[in-house]
């Protein structure tokens, strides 16, 4: 019996595979050298590397490869993007937080690699197995960097906490899969959503229907959606500040790519009501106790922490705005999402820059009030930072503004008024808590006890948020380019 | 302008609103329960009462929109809650008058408990107001049951019926336990001059109280549930429209059957549901807890364990009254369990020396009053006594409370004496309520009570036989209550000293309650015998209910004599004074007679106070059997489990909010048992089908 | 359609009596009667007496080296369907198993570089 040899387009892949090549690079290097910091360099500027391929691929044929378990169509592409500058982005960071914590390993970098290999998997996967390595690579890699700082507690119970919940998590997707599974016969997204459409009496089953819901539970644990979100403040708050950046964007842009896609995909036209009731309500939910426990917080990286959990209510909306009565609709639903993960890890990875900066050994530096005087002591550092507070909250005129204008304004579009309303309360209660961060840093420096010397602004850091206070103010400005880019994010 | 009227009523706003019946208190049960502590007592005294107000108000529109359709039924569809093949639930509430007459009990009375409790939960000491520490939960919980309590009665399936049974048995044994740091309470023994002394068992502690109560309904329940289960694999079908229509399209033959002595499939429904309604409505066996139940505070003991929840079994039985028609020989078994438990309680309520304890009894005889109708078939009558019931028991057992708020928690008749003088308004009131429910001619209980009676006698004169002995005790032990308490000279003087009359949010529903005990009989003024002296007054509650009922057969409706009728009416409006008038005898004339009886007869006062030993002969054959069963079964199993359990249940609604917002507390354990809780409720929401109603958009 | 699920329903009655009966039984006394002695009660462990302390701290290496077995173990597994149509295969099958191995090989290195091996 002949075999037949797939064809394999390993073109399409190729940003994956520089990611992963690089990891082994790095891995191998870090046998050989015993400086360390080259290998954050070594990675910044693979990983620039890895975004070469992506622009020819923007313009590719977008079919599906490799048995039609993968596909590199815009929408996957303008996710490597995305995850191609959150993993630079926060390497840069790094580079000055593990050097100044004496943490400087050459395994924090390989970890952020494999990560973001599993991250682009996810976004590129058309088959809920796929799908699920590229949960796991993605996960596994976060869980030791949650936990990479050994010589803090806090960051051995974020990294335990984390893979326990995190196993917990997986074993309700993987569950749904099988559920899926059973009732379709197929985990291939497509077939799965032929099926539903070619055996319409199937549409009530609710085998299928439970299925979806432990996807969509699976998928909530890692966005940290309100219920499922219990790990994040002690996660966030216990990882290194580098880690903490990169997953906050990083695995919640991953999440959010998978989710849309078997959404859009496989449940595009069936049960679209329940899923979209049940988004919109995680949505509510989520952003609003998101807020509120931000809103109680005196330590910025617990409450930028909880902020993430609000931002994940806002990208909720964006995704319970799919089910759009057209095409159109449909389709700046889903740009609109990319463009609010965009800006956000411009904006969000910009913050945790800032709080790493100020953090010093054992969690100190890192409560509000800590910030007070940063505008004497590094007016620079203050003023991105108000930046960064600015577009989080959603203030026009920067990059966060556009974000939520757009998620927003495709739930209108999709009858979900109501929900934009909520979100846009929300937004409103947010601001207290990052406006109370510029007040910190701009309004209390006439006090007489406050500490006052000057912050040193070491090289990486620098970088990092001068390029993401540039872009978060220069796409907020205008914005076009970055959502045209987002609106090539079609599903193949 | 009668056009508007006209065509605001044909548009059904109220009828198509009744969801809102529910929800209110439900808003008002999470607002308590969520902020109650934060808000202050104040607000949540405002809110809960409001929220009932509402809702009546809203039954109120309903009613009248019932009442202008003519009483033809009308289903409000909310949207399909399980659809799982041929099993379709809609989540829709059905409104007729049947479910309107429920809906207006118990939201009007419910609200007027509610602002008697407003005051009632909380103490007053030298000018200073100390609200009861779970004042809020309380509150909660009594939101929680008139939402759970309509849930049954709206509800236009059984299974809708039996989460709204379940539900207000959950509520009644959270508000029986409310005090659940009390202990049990240990009672004096009942001394006879010139005899031995009986001793009194100790009265059981809230929170066994509210375990007895929960496990005795628990087996009614299963019965329940099974008679619905039994319902769907027999008719495909569990709501009540295609039901009824399946069933008396072949309810003749069902019925010709039964009565040729054969134990047909409907009538095995009617006995499974039956034994459902034994265990809610406290009847012979399952009435044990009732008594029991009184460990609760007050307002709940006026308003779940008197005027509402325990009706639920009347309820169901008047709703299923096609069923029971079809079963005459389940009929006549509850007919039966009725006129005996309405004897045997009466009995028991005879020496009771817990004011409570003989409204309690007081009321399981009365629900075998009403047991006793509806097995004959008389289903309005029933719903009319189940209606003046509520008015005239709620006014007696608020009149309790006020009494025992006043005497600082005592309730024992041997330390009153002479009340009258110092709380007139409860002791007015007290008598009014009173009077209705010796069946004093005229009152509301009579007009009730006399229908039963007529109606028993003409299906069975041996079961009136036992109703009207019955109703001669209820007179008498009632008034004995009475004079015992608010007549004659203090028993206690320093108790005496420290009474005082309650405030008016005590003092103004029970006022109503009275003026309702009295005038409800105009309810159902008995139209045979007006028609009979030459008045033409037409039955308002059999009109008005007339379209629930459904007649099997074509047997033509014939009436009693009216020489019988009105001999009938004569003897128990007789028997009602002349008993009053002995309790009068034997408490305020010569207070020797029941001393000199209770010796001669020591035997069986001992065996009267002490309730004829069925608690303990129920522990003896039940309890303790079954507890060294499971202790035997838990030897090797977790005991943590258990605790979990035990202790889960029993702190309740209000401490989850507590518990979960301790959950970002950094244990693991914690945050998986809240995410699965939530995964619980997303998988639950899409398996249910996952869809909501419309006007949620 | 929800007959379809009877079976499913069927394995979860047979499922959920077998483990009560299974539970249950030990707890029948007539079946099991409890007479405790000292020899019984030990406690034992693949045929050895237990001895010291269940809670105490095992040396790293042993965590190390087992992950390392199993890692490699399953990995390894792979090769058998390699290795059953390896003629079928051929260069196609050749090249991709080189780079699998290549990627082994790296990952080898990398431990025993780290030290992954040593036992002090």
């Amino acid at each position: 019996m002949p075999i037949e040899f797939p064809v394999l387009n390993f073109f399409a892949l190729s940003p994956i595979i520089v990611v992963i090549v690089l990891a082994l690079v790095v891995m191998f290097m870090d046998m050989l050298s015993s400086d360390k910091t080259v290998l954050g360099y070594l990675t910044v500027f693979g990983l620039f590397g890895a975004l070469m391929p992506c622009v020819p691929l923007l313009n590719q044929t977008k079919a599906p490869t490799f048995q039609n378990m993968v596909v590199s169509d815009g929408y996957a592409v303008v996710f490597y993007i995305i995850f191609i500058v959150t993993a630079l982005l926060s390497s840069l960071i790094a580079l000055t937080y593990l050097e100044n914590r004496g943490m400087q390993q050459g395994e924090y970098y390989i970890l952020i690699l494999l990560s973001t290999s599993g991250m682009m998997l996810m976004a590129a996967s058309t088959d809920l197995i796929v799908t699920f390595l590229g949960l796991e690579i993605m996960s596994i890699a976060l869980y030791v960097l949650a936990g990479f700082n050994r010589r803090s507690i806090s960051s051995g119970e974020a990294g335990l906490k984390y893979f326990l919940l995190g196993a917990f998590a997986s074993a309700f997707f993987l569950y749904g899969v099988a559920f899926i599974y059973g009732a379709t016969g197929s985990t291939n997204i497509h077939e799965i959503g032929g099926w539903f459409s070619t055996n319409e009496i199937y549409q009530s089953n609710p085998i299928a229907l439970v299925g979806l819901a432990l996807l969509i539970i699976g998928f909530a644990f890692k966005v940290a959606a309100v219920p499922f979100h219990w790990w994040t403040p002690d996660v966030y708050h216990g990882a290194p500040t580098s880690a903490t950046a990169f997953m906050a964007v990083g695995a919640k842009a991953a999440g959010f790519a998978a989710l849309v896609r078997i959404l859009a995909i496989s449940f595009g036209g069936v049960f679209t009501v329940q899923w979209q009731i049940a988004i919109s309500l995680l949505a509510v939910i989520t952003m609003t106790s998101g807020n509120i426990a931000a809103l109680a917080q005196k330590d910025v990286k617990r409450m930028l922490a909880y902020s993430s959990i609000a931002h994940a209510g806002y990208l909720l909306v964006g995704v319970a705005a799919l089910p759009a009565s057209n095409e159109l609709y449909r389709v700046q639903a889903v740009s609109g999402l990319l463009f609010y993960l965009m800006s956000y890890a411009f904006m969000n990875i910009g913050a945790f820059a800032v709080v790493a900066l100020l953090e010093k050994q054992g969690k100190i530096g890192t409560k509000l009030s800590d910030y007070t005087t940063l505008s004497t002591r590094q007016p620079f550092v203050a003023f991105v930072m108000l930046l960064f507070m600015f577009s989080l909250t959603g203030i026009p005129p920067f990059i966060g503004f556009w974000g939520k204008w757009y998620i927003f304004w495709a739930a209108v579009d999709a009858n979900l008024g109501w929900l934009a309303a909520i979100g846009m309360i929300n937004s409103a209660i947010s601001a207290f808590y990052y406006l109370s961060v510029v007040v910190q840093m701009y309004m209390h420096t006439e006090q007489a006890d406050v500490e006052t010397t000057p912050i040193a602004l070491p090289a990486p850091i620098a970088i990092a948020v001068t390029v993401t206070a540039m872009f978060t103010l220069l796409f907020g400005l205008w914005p076009t380019p970055l959502i045209n880019l987002m609106s090539l994010a079609v599903f193949g | 302008m009668i056009g508007n009227w006209q065509s605001v009523i044909d548009k059904q706003r109220m009828t198509n609103l009744i969801w809102l019946v529910i929800a209110l208190p439900l808003a008002g049960a999470l607002f308590n329960g969520i902020f109650g502590r934060r808000v202050g007592y104040q607000v949540v005294a405002k809110v809960a009462p409001t929220m009932v107000f509402l809702a009546f108000l809203i039954g109120l529109g309903g009613a009248f929109e019932t009442y202008a359709r003519h009483g033809k039924a009308q289903l409000v569809t909310l949207w399909t809650w399980a659809e799982i093949g041929e099993l379709n639930i809609p989540i829709s509430f059905l409104v007729d008058p049947l479910s309107m007459t429920m809906v207006l009990v118990i939201t009007g009375v419910g609200f007027l408990i509610h602002i008697y409790a407003t005051d009632y939960m909380v103490h007053h000491h030298h000018g200073e107001t100390h609200p009861d520490r779970d004042f809020a939960r309380f509150f909660t919980f009594l939101n929680l049951f008139i939402a759970s309590m309509l849930v049954l009665v709206l509800g236009d399936n059984y299974l809708m019926m039996f989460i709204g049974w379940e539900l207000v048995g959950a509520c009644s044994y959270l508000l029986i336990g409310f005090w659940h740091d009390r202990g049990d309470d240990p009672q004096p023994a009942i001394e006879i001059e010139g005899g031995e002394a009986v001793q009194v068992a100790p009265l059981l502690s809230p929170a066994a109280s509210g375990m007895k109560a929960f496990v005795v309904n628990r087996i009614g329940d299963v019965g329940f549930a099974l008679g619905v289960f039994l319902i769907w694999t027999t008719f495909g079908t569990l709501q009540f429209d295609q039901l009824f229509s399946r069933i008396a399209s072949s309810a003749e033959m069902y019925r010709e059957s039964a009565l040729h002595g054969e134990f047909t499939v409907i009538s095995m429904i009617a006995l499974l549901l039956f034994i459902g309604a034994m265990g809610k409505s406290a009847q012979i066996p399952l009435y044990v807890w009732l008594p029991d139940a009184m460990a609760g505070p007050t307002p709940v003991s006026a308003l779940i364990h008197a005027a509402t929840m325990v009706t639920a079994g009347i309820y169901m039985i008047v709703r299923s009254n096609i069923i029971y028609t079809s079963a005459p020989n389940v009929s006549f078994l509850v007919a039966m369990v009725g006129a005996l438990t309405a004897f045997f309680a009466a009995t028991i309520a005879l020496v009771q020396v817990d004011l409570k304890r003989v409204l309690a009894y007081s009321t399981v005889s009365q629900l075998g009053y009403m047991f006793m109708a509806v097995g004959v078939g008389a289903y309005t009558a029933g719903m009319f006594h189940l209606v003046t019931h509520a008015f005239f028991k709620a006014c007696l057992f608020l009149g309790a409370g006020s009494v025992m708020h006043a005497l600082g928690d005592v309730i024992d008749i041997r330390r009153m004496g002479g009340l009258r003088k110092k709380m007139p308004h409860t002791a007015m009131t007290f008598y009014l309520g009173g009077l209705a429910l010796a069946g004093f001619p005229l009152t509301a209980g009579f007009f009730s009570k006399d229908e039963i009676l007529a109606k028993t006698f003409e299906y069975s004169p041996m079961l009136w036989g036992i109703g009207i002995v019955t109703a001669g005790m209820t007179a008498f032990y009632t008034f004995r209550a009475i004079f015992l308490a608010f007549e004659g000279e203090p028993r206690d003087q320093e108790l005496y000293d420290h009474a005082h009359e309650n405030r008016l949010a005590v003092t103004a529903p029970l006022w109503i309650l009275a003026v309702l005990a009295i005038f409800g009989g105009l309810l159902g003024l008995p139209a045979p015998l007006l028609h009979g002296v030459g008045i033409d007054i037409p039955h308002a509650m059999e009109n008005w209910l007339h379209p629930v009922i459904q007649q099997v057969g074509h047997h033509e409706v014939h009436h009693l004599p009216f020489i019988t009728e009105l001999a009938l009416f004569l003897i128990s409006g007789f028997l009602g004074v002349a008993s009053i008038g002995l309790a009068y005898y034997f408490y305020i004339v010569d207070r020797s007679i029941p001393q000199n009886l209770a010796r001669s007869t020591h035997p069986i006062f001992a065996l009267l106070v002490n309730k004829y030993y069925i608690d303990e002969l129920y522990n003896t054959v039940f309890v303790k059997p079954a507890l060294t069963l499971s202790n035997t079964m838990s030897r090797g199993i977790d005991q943590t489990l258990i605790d979990g359990i035990v202790d889960g249940s029993a702190y309740g609604i209000a401490e989850l909010g507590k518990y979960l917002s301790q959950l970002q507390n950094g244990f693991i354990s914690r945050y998986a048992l809240a995410t699965f809780i939530g995964v619980l409720f997303l998988v639950g929401y899409f398996f249910l089908g996952g869809q909501f109603p419309n006007w949620i958009y | 359609m929800p007959t379809d699920y009877i079976p499913v329903l069927l394995f979860l009655g047979v499922t959920f009596t077998l483990s009560v009966v299974a539970v249950g039984l030990p707890h029948i006394p007539f079946i099991n009667p409890l007479r405790p002695n000292k020899a019984k009660s030990e406690v034992v462990e693949s045929g050895k007496l237990a001895y010291g302390d269940a809670k105490r701290k095992i040396p790293i290496q042993y965590y190390t080296t087992a992950m390392l077995f199993i890692l490699f173990d399953i990995e390894v597994l792979f090769f058998y369907p390699w290795a059953v149509v390896f003629w079928e295969l051929r260069w196609y099958g050749i090249m991709a198993m080189s780079v699998f191995t290549l990627l082994l090989v790296i990952g080898f290195a990398y431990e025993w570089r780290k030290g992954a091996m040593e036992w002090d």
